[in-house]
């Protein structure tokens, strides 16, 4: 019962810390696009 | 915190000297570094391919886990010791280097996600009544974070 309810609690916190990281993770890397491709011409010329 | 003065006591310690004058020495971690990192990249694919339901379908999550986990710990220690001592060659240069620190947010990030959630979400009985799409959020997540460590430490080397 206990165990169920910590299983529960630590599914609810990865599922949020997981949308967060995938979502923060977009949101930055669109918002970087030219600096990205700017980088990509630096290092590969 | 300013974390400057370890680097310069990593610059000018004994792991330095050695990283500094010998070519061999260094070349030799640095294989082990990539290795290190070839075996946690390939074992995190594979449990996060797992837990997305893309390979090895026909074996339990728990078992791929388990089998993995213990590689991904001894591929950890190993890319951490090594990579201290090929920071040290370049201590203060990493200092002063965006990328260097990017790589190491990721990384602390991906221990944590790693051994404080993934690990324990997938471990113990209760593991079957999880809602699938938890699961797959867990391994899209990890491989973000996993991949971001690895772009940031060949960035480095660019920059």
């Amino acid at each position: 019962m206990g165990k169920d309810r910590g299983k529960d609690k630590l599914a609810k916190l990865a599922a949020g810390i997981s949308a967060i990281i995938i979502l923060g993770w977009a949101i930055f890397w669109s918002t970087q696009v030219i600096s990205v491709i700017e980088l990509l011409e630096l290092a590969y010329g | 915190m300013d974390v400057l003065f370890l680097f310069e006591w990593l610059d000018t310690s004994l792991l330095a000297q050695i990283s500094k004058s010998s070519g061999g020495v260094f070349a030799a971690v640095q294989t082990v570094h990539l290795g290190a990192m070839a075996l946690l990249g390939g074992m995190l694919l594979v449990s996060d391919l797992r837990l997305l339901n893309v390979l090895m379908k026909d074996v339990p999550v728990q078992v791929v886990m388990e089998n993995t986990r213990n590689w991904i710990t001894i591929a950890l220690v190993a890319m951490i010791l090594s990579g201290i001592f090929m920071a040290s060659a370049v201590a203060i240069k990493l200092y002063y280097n965006m990328f260097f620190w990017s790589k190491m947010a990721g990384l602390v990030m991906g221990l944590i996600f790693f051994y404080g959630i993934k690990t324990p979400l997938i471990r113990g009985d209760e593991f079957n009544t999880l809602n699938p799409w938890i699961l797959r959020l867990v391994a899209i997540a990890s491989l973000t974070i996993w991949f971001s460590v690895a772009a940031s430490g060949r960035w480095i080397g660019f920059s």
